[in-house]
C-alpha cells in the first residue's frame, strides 16, 4: 500500500497540486486523469522516484518493485527484442550479463565468490526461465517467436511499444506505472492489455486518455484538478457524474449562501435608520461578515471548440477504390480493396497494427502510390487530411502557429485567424510559437482547426485521437458529429469509434469486412470476442488444422467451384444492389428533369452538375449490367458442371 | 476431474490421521509399513521454511553428505582437462571431458548425468550451457562445491550421496533421503542430518518461525505430517 500525505509538487511559481493525500492499494487500478500538463506524468515520475515531491511524504512499503512504461521507443534500436524485455528485471539482467562476462574471461581468471553470489541472484529470481518468460509474455502481445531475435528497430511504432511493455512485465512488479499505455495500439493489443490488468494482483497506475479503456479497466480515477488530487470510485463513467454532481452541489451552496446574504443586506438597509431596528442591523451586519463563501479554485480542464462545415456539399459518390493492391517488399499489406463511399458516410476502418490500414488512406490522399487499381474521388470532393504522424503536415518547422494558419485563408482578419486559434486553445503569446516546438496535442488541435477554416467536405483522419486528452477528444467527438460532410476514419479508441461511425470496415488477412452499422452493431453481429487474440488465434489453428484435413481428403474440384459459385453469388446480389440504386437515381434526375418550372428556378451550374451525375451514372449502369451478365453466364457454366445436388457437406 | 486414488493408495491413506502431527520415528515406521509396490520407492522429505525466497537475504541454499546416502546411483560428469580429467577419472566419475563433451550436450541435447563438476579454468566451456544446465539445475556453483580444482573428493562426495537443497518460489525444500528398502534408523537419520544443516542454515532475516511444516512421503504413496517439535531430540540424539 503507497500513501501519499499532503503531496505538493510546483514548478516554479506554476502549482501542479498541493495537500494530496490518497492511499494506492494492491488489486486496485487507478485511472489518473487531468487536463495536459495538470501533472499526471509528473505524479507517476514522483511515485517511481525519478522526482521529488516540493512538499508532503510519500510512504512506499520496503521492497516494493515498480515496473514503469518508458515512453522513449529509441533507446534500445539495436538491441534483440528478447534482451530488451529481459532488461525489464534489471537486477537479474545486469547478474546475468556479468555472469557472461565472468564465464567469457574464465580460462584466464576466475572468481569463483562472485560467481556464487551472481548465480544466487539469478536462481533466486528464476532467471534460467527469463527468457522462456519474455518469449511467452511476447506472444501474448502479439509478436511472434521468428521476431524474438530481431533488433528493436525491425519494428514498427506500435510494436515497439507492445515489446517495452512487455520489459515492464517481465520485471514482475508490484507496482505498476502506465503512461498512456494505449497510444499506438490496436484494438487486439489494447483487449489483451486489458485482461492483462484486470488480472494483476499487484496495484496499478495508468495515466490514458482512452475513454473506454479506462471504464473498462480503472476501480478508480484519480482526478488531478482545482490543483489537488481526488479520488473517485468506480470507473471513468462514474467519475464523470460523480465530478459533475460535486461540482453542481458546491455551486448550489455558494448559491445558497449569497442568496442569504442578499436577503440580510435587504433587511439591513431597510431597518438601518429605524431606532427600535437598528441592534438588529447591526448584529445581520456582523453576521454577513461571518458568512464565507467559497470561492471555487480555476479548473485546469480546458476544452478547445472543433467546429466543422463544409464549403458545399460533395457529389453522391465519394470515393472508390478498385482492385488497390500494395506491397512493402515482400509484405503484402493489401490485395485487390475494392469499396466504395458515398456522401455523409462516417466510415471507420478497423483492423490490426501493420495490415495497412494508414497505408490505404495515404494511398487514397496520393501521399503513396497503389502497386495496382486505381483510387477516384468523387465529384467536387475537396478531402481534408489528418495524417497520424503530424510533423508530416507541419512543414515549415519556422513558421508560427499563427502565420501557417492564416496561410490557409490569406484573404481573412486577424480576428479571424485569432478566433479559429482561440478555439483550439491557442491564446496570447501562444499563437507566436514555432510550429516544430509544438507538443502532440497541440500539433493535432491545430491541424483541426486549419480544416475548420478550409471547410473541406470529405474528413479523411488517420488516428486522431492519439495525442489528443480526454477533453479534446469528446469535444473531437461533438464536432465531429455536427459535421455534414463525409468522414473516413481509422482509430484504435473504440469510444471515438462507436460515437461516429456508421459503417464499419474491417482490414483482415483474408480481405475485407464491410459493416453497414454502428460499431455497437458491429460487435453484436460479430461478436466481442472476434477481437479477442485467445479466440482469434483458436480459430486460426483450428481452421489451419480444418485446411490441413481437407486437403489429406484429396480435395475434387468440385469444392473450388462450389465456393466459386457461393463468391459469384454474393457478388451478384452486391452487383444488384449497386445498380438499382443507380437506376433509382438516374429516374429521379429524369423526374426533374421533366419538369418544366425546374429550369427556371434552379441555377445553371446545379443543373450542369445534375447533368454531370446522369452521365456517370449511365456508364456505371452499363458497366454493372456487363459484369452482371458475365457473372450469370459463369455461375450457369458452374451449375451445369456441378448440380447443387452434389454437395457432400449438404447431409446427403 | 481429479484421477481417483487407487485402492492402494486409499489403504495407505486411511493409516494415517491427517490432524495428527507424527513423531520422526512414527512416521518413518508408518511409511514403511503402506502397502508395496514393484520397485524400491524413494523416501523424500519436505520442509516449508518461514522464509521469503524472494529476497536475497533469506535464500536457504547448500549441499550435504546424508550418512546413509540416497541409495540412488549418482552418475557425475566432470569438466576438466589435463592432470584434473585423470584425477576425476580415478576418482569415479562417469563422464569426463572438456569441449567434446558441452558439444555432446549441446547438440545431441545429451544429458544423461545427475551432477556436473568443473574446475574454474573450464567454467568458460561450461558457461555456454547455461540455457540447458540451469533449468535442469545442474550448472557448477563454487557454493556446492561443484567448482573446484579438488575434483576428485568432489567426485566422490557426490558418487557417495551429496545432496544439495535449495527452498523453491514458495518456501519448500524438497529432498530424496533414501529407499523404501533402507532400515528405519537409516531413515531417521539422514532425515535428522538434513533438518540439522537446514536448522543451521537459518537466514538472519527470516523472522517468525522457522521450521513451519516438515512431511515425509514415498514416491507414490500419502505424506505424513510430521511434529517440528519432535525433531529436536532426533537431532539431539
Amino acid at each position: 500500500m503507497i500513501s501519499l500525505s499532503n503531496l505538493a509538487k510546483r514548478f516554479g511559481g506554476q502549482t501542479l497540486f498541493e495537500g494530496a493525500s490518497l492511499q494506492f492499494n494492491p488489486g486496485e487500478r487507478y485511472g489518473i486523469v487531468g487536463a495536459n500538463g495538470s501533472g499526471k506524468s509528473t505524479l507517476l515520475a514522483i511515485l517511481s522516484g525519478d522526482e521529488q515531491p516540493s512538499g508532503g511524504e510519500i510512504s512506499v512499503p520496503k521492497r516494493t518493485a515498480f515496473g514503469v512504461l518508458r515512453q522513449d521507443h529509441f533507446q534500445y534500436e539495436s538491441e534483440r527484442i528478447l534482451d530488451v524485455v529481459m532488461m525489464g528485471n534489471a537486477e537479474l539482467w545486469r547478474a546475468m550479463v556479468e555472469k557472461e562476462q565472468l564465464l567469457a574471461n574464465a580460462d584466464r581468471h576466475f572468481d569463483g565468490d562472485r560467481y556464487a553470489r551472481l548465480e544466487d541472484v539469478i536462481l533466486r529470481k528464476d532467471g534460467y526461465m527469463l527468457e522462456a518468460r519474455a518469449g511467452e509474455i511476447l506472444e501474448g502481445l502479439g509478436i511472434p517467436t521468428q521476431s524474438h531475435d530481431q533488433p528493436l528497430s525491425t519494428l514498427s511504432g506500435g510494436f515497439k511499444l507492445r515489446v517495452l511493455l512487455a520489459q515492464v512485465l517481465a520485471s514482475d512488479p508490484d507496482v505498476l506505472l502506465l503512461d498512456e499505455p494505449t497510444n499506438h495500439l490496436d484494438i487486439l493489443s489494447i483487449r489483451w492489455l486489458e485482461r492483462f490488468l484486470e488480472e494483476f494482483k499487484g496495484c496499478a497506475l495508468v495515466v490514458s486518455h482512452d475513454h473506454r479503456f479506462l471504464d473498462n479497466v480503472a476501480t478508480t480515477i484519480v482526478d488531478i484538478d482545482y490543483q489537488t488530487l481526488k479520488a473517485y470510485p468506480g470507473n471513468y463513467q462514474d467519475f464523470t457524474r460523480a465530478k459533475a454532481e460535486d461540482r453542481e452541489r458546491r455551486e448550489k451552496e455558494i448559491e445558497k449562501r449569497e442568496k442569504e446574504i442578499a436577503e440580510r443586506k435587504v433587511f439591513i438597509e431597510r431597518f438601518r435608520a429605524k431606532a427600535s431596528k437598528a441592534r438588529q442591523a447591526q448584529s445581520k451586519l456582523k453576521l454577513i461578515d461571518r458568512i464565507e463563501i467559497e470561492q471555487l479554485p480555476q479548473s485546469s480542464r480546458r476544452y478547445p471548440r472543433f467546429r466543422f462545415q463544409q464549403r458545399r456539399p460533395s457529389g453522391k459518390q465519394v470515393l472508390e477504390f478498385e482492385g488497390v493492391a500494395k506491397s512493402y517488399g515482400d509484405d503484402k499489406v493489401l490485395e485487390g480493396v475494392s469499396l466504395a463511399i458515398s456522401r455523409g458516410e462516417r466510415v471507420a476502418i478497423l483492423g490490426p497494427n501493420g495490415i495497412g490500414k494508414s497505408t490505404l488512406l495515404k494511398i487514397a490522399m496520393g501521399d503513396v502510390p497503389a502497386d495496382a487499381g486505381t483510387v477516384e474521388w468523387g465529384y467536387e470532393t475537396h478531402p481534408g487530411y489528418v495524417a497520424q504522424d503530424h510533423r508530416e503536415q507541419l512543414d515549415g518547422g519556422r513558421q508560427t502557429v499563427e502565420s501557417w494558419l492564416w496561410n490557409a485563408c490569406p484573404a481573412e482578419s486577424t480576428g479571424f485567424v485569432r478566433g479559429h486559434l482561440g478555439a483550439v486553445l491557442f491564446s496570447g503569446d501562444e499563437v507566436h510559437k514555432k510550429l516544430a516546438s509544438l507538443s502532440g496535442g497541440e500539433a493535432a488541435r491545430l491541424i483541426f482547426a486549419r480544416h475548420a477554416v478550409e471547410r473541406p467536405n470529405v474528413l479523411v483522419l488517420d488516428e486522431p485521437t492519439n495525442h489528443l486528452d480526454l477533453e479534446a477528444i469528446e469535444f473531437l467527438v461533438k464536432g465531429l458529429t455536427a459535421y455534414e460532410g463525409t468522414l473516413i476514419f481509422v482509430s484504435h479508441d473504440r469510444w471515438f469509434v462507436g460515437e461516429l461511425a456508421s459503417r464499419i470496415i474491417e482490414i483482415t488477412k483474408n480481405g475485407i469486412n464491410d459493416f453497414p452499422g454502428t460499431y455497437e452493431e458491429y460487435l453484436e453481429r460479430c461478436g466481442d470476442d472476434h477481437l479477442d487474440s485467445d479466440v482469434a488465434l483458436r480459430k486460426k489453428r483450428a481452421a489451419k488444422r480444418k485446411a490441413k484435413t481437407r486437403e489429406g481428403r484429396t480435395r475434387g474440384p468440385a469444392a473450388g467451384d462450389r465456393r466459386r459459385r457461393r463468391e459469384i453469388e454474393g457478388r451478384l446480389q452486391h452487383s444488384m444492389a449497386e445498380l438499382e440504386q443507380a437506376e433509382g437515381r438516374v429516374a429521379a434526375i429524369n423526374e426533374l428533369f421533366c419538369d418544366a418550372a425546374f429550369f427556371e428556378r434552379t441555377p445553371r451550374s446545379e443543373v450542369n452538375e445534375l447533368e454531370a451525375e446522369r452521365r456517370e451514372l449511365s456508364a456505371r449502369i452499363d458497366r454493372l449490367m456487363k459484369e452482371w451478365e458475365t457473372l450469370e453466364n459463369e455461375l450457369r457454366g458452374l451449375a451445369e458442371a456441378d448440380p447443387p445436388g452434389s454437395d457432400p457437406g449438404s447431409g446427403s | 476431474m481429479a484421477a481417483r486414488a487407487s485402492k492402494r493408495y486409499r489403504a495407505a491413506n486411511e493409516a494415517i490421521d491427517a490432524s495428527k502431527l507424527y513423531r520422526l520415528e512414527e512416521a518413518v515406521d508408518l511409511l514403511k509399513g503402506f502397502p508395496a509396490l514393484k520397485f524400491d520407492e524413494s523416501v523424500d522429505l519436505a520442509i516449508n521454511l518461514g522464509v521469503d525466497p524472494k529476497h536475497a537475504d533469506q535464500m536457504v541454499r547448500g549441499a550435504i553428505v546424508l550418512p546413509h546416502g540416497t541409495g540412488k546411483e549418482m552418475r557425475v560428469l566432470v569438466f576438466a582437462k589435463g592432470d584434473k580429467e585423470k584425477e576425476a577419472q580415478e576418482a569415479g566419475a562417469d563422464h569426463v571431458g572438456g569441449e567434446d563433451l558441452a558439444k555432446k550436450i549441446q547438440s545431441e541435447n545429451w544429458l544423461e548425468f545427475d551432477r556436473v563438476i568443473a574446475t574454474p579454468d573450464m567454467m568458460s566451456v561450461v558457461g555456454r550451457l547455461g540455457k540447458i544446465l540451469g533449468p535442469r539445475g545442474l550448472m557448477p556453483n563454487p557454493k556446492l562445491g561443484t567448482v573446484t580444482m579438488d575434483v576428485a573428493s568432489a567426485v566422490q562426495e557426490h558418487k557417495a550421496g551429496k545432496i544439495e537443497y535449495r527452498v523453491d518460489k514458495s518456501g519448500i525444500i524438497h529432498v530424496s533421503i533414501g529407499r523404501r528398502s533402507f532400515e528405519s534408523r537409516q531413515l531417521i537419520e539422514n532425515a535428522a542430518t538434513l533438518i540439522e544443516v537446514v536448522v543451521k542454515a537459518k537466514p538472519a532475516a527470516s523472522k517468525g518461525v522457522y521450521l513451519k511444516k516438515i512431511a515425509i512421503s514415498t514416491t507414490m504413496g500419502p505424506g505424513v505430517r510430521i511434529d517440528t517439535a519432535s525433531v529436536s531430540s532426533v537431532m539431539a540424539a
